[in-house]
């Protein structure tokens, strides 16, 4: 019985354009190629940035001044020009004409250079030099460009005082730098990437795994009371454990089957965009975390996604119709998250105090699997009180699709 | 035989603003309450057809709803020869087919689809599922819109089609709620033909109806319902002949009107 009814209410939600569009459409090809083109155009705007030619203005600098030369060699650079003016001077003394200039884009920006920087450069003392340039597109590399260049230019003079000084370069680097810090890092491999990728699995796919349930749910449960079709179900020679079962069983399907759908389409389109880099990478993901480890984190999925499907069809069936299960879902998506986050939260690390916390506890539980160092008493703890949760979960919902109260609303 | 004995059936009502606006006009209301049925009480013997009858609202759709075991009532009794239906709700509802004005069938599925599915839940094996379809493709007029989709259905083939789903696993007890409202006369003629098959074979039939002709055409006996009540239980000439009238609509009405208590079971039964 449950399985006609399961078989049942696959077919119709394969039937449903809406489940295409949402479950196949949407995480194989819609939002890739949304996050795609984001992607692109923000790498393109960055670029673009890097590579534009910053038209500049030196207030004050001397000839004998590096940072001139610096700036003519380097490309990317282009010396500002004032053709309507004669006398450089006039530029040269106002504050207020630079930002003036900066503003109505002559120049991107003014290096303004003390006069008495040659006399501090060599009596030794810290010179201050300002940079103007407008920092309101927050895009804008200036910042960064001209500080390379000046450090670049630091050290040149740094080096070049200390040679005077008769100071070999091996003494330099001792001199400038007497502390250098090495880093050794003692995580393996699949520690260091299991941290990594566990705390994004379960961010990516629990979420994903909600998302996946409710909208089945709405369907079979608010939409057949929507429809008119409950009533025939309920007047049908089928407990209402059954009629659960058989309801739960799709919507765990399609809420597991919409996380896959997410992996397949990333591995999908990481294929098509960098072939050889995205096979090497999902070999080396494999052959780091293992097989094994990897079937455990999706293991430990499995009572969250009862869970889930459970809640979301209880929900469902409360709900008179479509939009008024919809308006109750809303706020799901903020209890999965809020529980989520913090287990993404640094210093946050699986102990027994936290393998009490509801989906804290499976994220961190993921977290340490693929880390591959983790306690089997703990994850053993975490999946069975989850699933009794569940299970709970489910009692909860075939007891809901008993009640008039519910059901004839 | 099927007997209902005093079921009297409450909703709360959580709605304020219904609590004042019916208050002070409907009896039925009490407190936070509404009795949507008090008491009522019927019966309908083998082969016979029964009419309940009564305005809109009245309780006709909560009496079939309680008979069909989708509601459970707050006291009284509904027996499928001599069993509790509500003691023993899967066992009676395989003997049950009930259609109602809001019953629907899946629209992404096709009639044939749809009837196998029910055919499914109730246990029909698959050579009596076609026989049975067989019989009733003919009966009916379905052979040509069988295999499409529901969604894409007329209302007179979306009707049949529900019938169809109501009676495939071949009940023992027939409880139609206003099956011929909303179609046209070809297609509730074939309703109407479809449901004197089922009489003649001696099932049992319950149905309500606001067509009187429909009453006088298939009703062997008629039960009028007011405000949650059985008002009258008898044939129709009992029923003129109580009231004087000789036209069925005057007759009903003057129940209706006088509140004459006349259904005899509900005066046996001790409470």
């Amino acid at each position: 019985m449950i399985k006609t009814i399961y078989l049942k209410e696959l077919t119709e939600l394969v039937r449903d354009k809406k489940t295409l569009i949402f479950m196949i459409m949407l995480p194989l090809f819609i939002f890739p190629a949304l996050f795609g083109s984001i992607t692109f155009f923000a790498a393109k705007t960055v670029q673009k940035e890097q590579a534009r030619v910053l038209t500049y203005w030196v207030a004050n600098a001397t000839e004998k001044n590096a940072i001139v030369d610096l700036l003519a060699q380097e490309s990317g650079f282009k010396a500002y020009v004032d053709e309507s003016s004669d006398s450089e001077s006039a530029v040269d003394h106002k504050t207020d004409d630079w930002e003036k200039m900066v503003r109505s884009g002559k120049v991107d920006f003014v290096l303004e250079i003390p006069k008495t920087f040659d006399d501090e450069l060599a009596t030794n003392v810290q010179s201050q030099w300002q940079l103007h340039f407008n920092n309101a597109e927050l895009t804008t590399s200036v910042w960064h460009r001209v500080n390379g260049l000046v450090n670049r230019l630091n050290k040149q003079l740094t080096h070049d005082k200390l040679i005077l000084l008769d100071v070999s370069d091996a003494e330099i680097a001792g001199l400038v730098h007497p502390i250098q810090l090495v880093k050794v890092d003692i995580a393996k491999a699949k520690e260091s990437l299991g941290t990594k990728l566990g705390g994004m699995i379960s961010y990516i796919l629990l979420p994903l795994c909600l998302m996946g349930a409710i909208y089945p749910a709405v369907d079979i449960g608010a939409g057949e009371k929507e429809r008119g079709t409950l009533e025939s179900l309920l007047i049908a020679p089928v407990s209402s454990m059954q009629l659960v079962l058989g309801k739960l069983l799709t919507i765990v399907t399609t809420s597991f089957l919409s996380a896959m759908m997410a992996v397949i389409s990333l591995a999908l389109w990481g294929f098509i965009f960098a072939q050889a880099l995205a096979v090497k990478a999902i070999s080396d993901i494999i052959g780091t975390l293992g097989l094994m480890d990897l079937g455990l984190a999706l293991l430990m999925l499995v009572p969250v996604i009862l869970f889930f499907s459970a809640l979301v069809l209880s929900i469902s069936i409360y709900a008179r119709s479509f939009k008024e299960a919809q308006n109750y879902m809303a706020p799901l998506s903020f209890l999965v998250f809020a529980p989520l986050i913090i287990a993404m939260l640094p210093g946050i690390n699986l102990d027994w105090q936290w393998a009490m916390v509801p989906i804290t506890n499976v994220a961190l539980a993921i977290k340490e699997i693929l880390k591959g160092d983790f306690d089997w008493l703990i994850i053993g703890f975490i999946w069975c009180s989850q699933f009794i949760i569940s299970l709970f979960m489910i009692l909860f919902a075939a007891f809901w699709f008993k009640r008039e109260a519910v059901l004839f609303r | 035989m099927i007997e209902v004995k005093q079921i009297s059936k409450r909703f709360p009502l959580k709605d304020a603003k219904l609590v004042n606006k019916v208050a002070n006009d409907d009896p039925r209301v009490k407190g936070r309450f509404f009795n949507v049925l008090n008491n009522v009480s019927f019966h309908c013997q083998q082969g016979e057809v029964l009419g309940l009858l009564g305005a809109n609202g009245a309780g006709k759709t909560s009496i079939l709803r309680t008979l069909s075991t989708a509601l459970t009532p707050n006291s009284g009794h509904v027996l499928y020869e001599g069993l509790d239906a509500h003691e023993n709700k899967l066992a009676i509802r395989k003997n049950i087919g009930f259609l109602s004005g809001t019953t629907g069938l899946y629209e992404r599925l096709t009639g044939r689809e749809n009837l196998a599915y029910f055919a499914k839940l109730y246990g029909v094996k698959d050579n009596d599922f076609k026989r049975v379809l067989d019989e009733l493709t003919e009966q009916l007029g379905m052979a040509s819109f069988l295999d499409r989709r529901f969604s894409d259905f007329s209302t007179g083939m979306k009707q049949k089609i529900a019938i169809a789903r109501a009676v495939i696993h071949e009940p023992k007890v027939i409880i139609f709620d206003e099956p011929t409202t909303g179609l046209d006369i070809a297609a509730s003629e074939v309703v109407l033909s479809f449901m004197t098959r089922l009489k003649e074979q001696g099932t049992p039939i319950i149905f309500s109806t606001h067509h009187l002709a429909e009453v006088e055409r298939l009703c062997d006996r008629v039960c009028i319902i007011h405000q949650g009540e059985a008002k009258f239980e008898g044939s129709i000439d009992e029923l003129n002949h109580l009231t004087g009238h000789d036209i069925l609509q005057k007759s009903i009405l003057s129940v209706m009107s006088n509140n004459v208590m006349t259904n005899p079971i509900a005066q046996d039964v001790p409470a």
